[in-house]
């Protein structure tokens, strides 16, 4: 395998074919557009306990480590087995509230959390790598 | 002419006889109507109404989602006052797409909790342009499919992580996981297991969003 040339730590981004990419997008809140940062765009892919910038030809993120595809399959029917959440919230369902209306409240995560616990790197730490 | 306390009354005025609408046939509620009343339907009647509201989209619905799903607060109040009062609106350069671990409603945002996080997920990034997002069909009720492209995947998982088992879908306007991300729409999926391995896929024209 390639040498990694750097190890990036952000927010990341899918892109579309099973890779990951640096994620460095950020909204000015002055002007409501978005500003990207240097990194912003460039292929990462997981290796040996971080999330590292891959050189050219160097295998992806999903060269690495795809073992199988999981497409969403079809239902249209919300009376199979796994399927009753079509119909509504169940009540093992986190967002579930029964006084609420239609039984549903979402949770919201404060943003110094929520920018973190997924979709970035420091969510990922190496004791949750299983490969 | 004849004045009275209570007005004027007309000679020979022809007063409508009320008349009792009758019902011939099935009543076709509209998809807004049905978002009002859908929680006070029984199972049996929602049934019949989720199959004829699918039925004409039917062989593209069968590759994916339907079932709950709506435009996000934002994106409906964004699309009225663009509409009315020419409130301009300026689309996201770039759509993400979450997967969720819980129910979602309008009230979507990056905030969200239960998103999903197996080790290496991260949004899917699509590029808001008509190669991704072609334009729809229809007239009295128009229709967008989309990825119009190609399957898009998800990144490849590297370990089992929380929230893994996904069965909502989300799509939003930013990356930054913040409540700075806003909500454009949401569906449920069918309930879907990430494992270790696994790259989930959203198959080409796999989500349709319709509009009266």
């Amino acid at each position: 395998m390639a040498e990694a040339i750097g190890i990036y730590h952000g927010r990341l981004m899918a892109d579309g074919q099973g890779n990951l990419l640096a994620d460095e997008s950020t909204l000015n809140p002055d002007t409501g557009e978005a500003e990207y940062g240097e990194n912003h765009g460039k292929p990462v892919a997981y290796h040996e306990g971080s999330y590292v910038f891959l050189k050219k030809g160097e295998d992806s993120h999903n060269k690495r480590h795809e073992q199988n595809v999981a497409e969403f399959a079809g239902t249209t029917d919300a009376t199979n087995e796994g399927e009753e959440h079509h119909e509504g919230p169940l009540e093992d369902d986190p967002h579930y509230d029964p006084d609420a209306e239609g039984g549903v409240k979402l949770q919201f995560d404060p943003d110094s959390v929520a920018a973190t616990i997924t979709g970035h790197t420091d969510a990922y730490p190496p004791e949750t790598q299983e490969v | 002419m004849e004045v009275t306390p209570s007005g004027i009354v007309l000679p020979d005025l022809l007063i409508p006889q009320r008349r009792i609408i009758q019902p011939r046939g099935l009543w076709y509620p509209t998809k807004a109507g049905l978002e009002l009343a859908w929680n006070d339907l029984d199972k049996d009647v929602k049934r019949l109404y989720d199959k004829w509201l699918k039925a004409p989209t039917r062989e593209a619905k069968d590759l994916v989602m339907q079932m709950a799903g709506s435009m996000a607060n934002f994106s409906s109040k964004a699309m009225q006052d663009s509409v009315w009062g020419k409130t301009a609106f300026t689309s996201a350069v770039t759509i993400y797409a979450g997967l969720w671990a819980a129910t979602l409603d309008d009230t979507l945002a990056g905030n969200t909790a239960s998103e999903c996080a197996y080790t290496s997920y991260a949004r899917l990034a699509l590029t808001n342009n008509t190669t991704i997002f072609a334009a729809g069909t229809g007239t009295t009720t128009y229709s967008k499919t989309f990825p119009s492209d190609a399957a898009k995947s998800w990144a490849t998982s590297t370990g089992t992580g929380t929230n893994n088992t996904v069965t909502y879908l989300g799509f939003l306007d930013g990356n930054a996981g913040t409540s700075a991300d806003h909500g454009y729409c949401w569906c449920s999926i069918t309930s879907t297991t990430i494992n270790n391995g696994d790259t989930p896929q959203l198959a080409q024209n796999a989500v349709t969003v319709t509009q009266d």
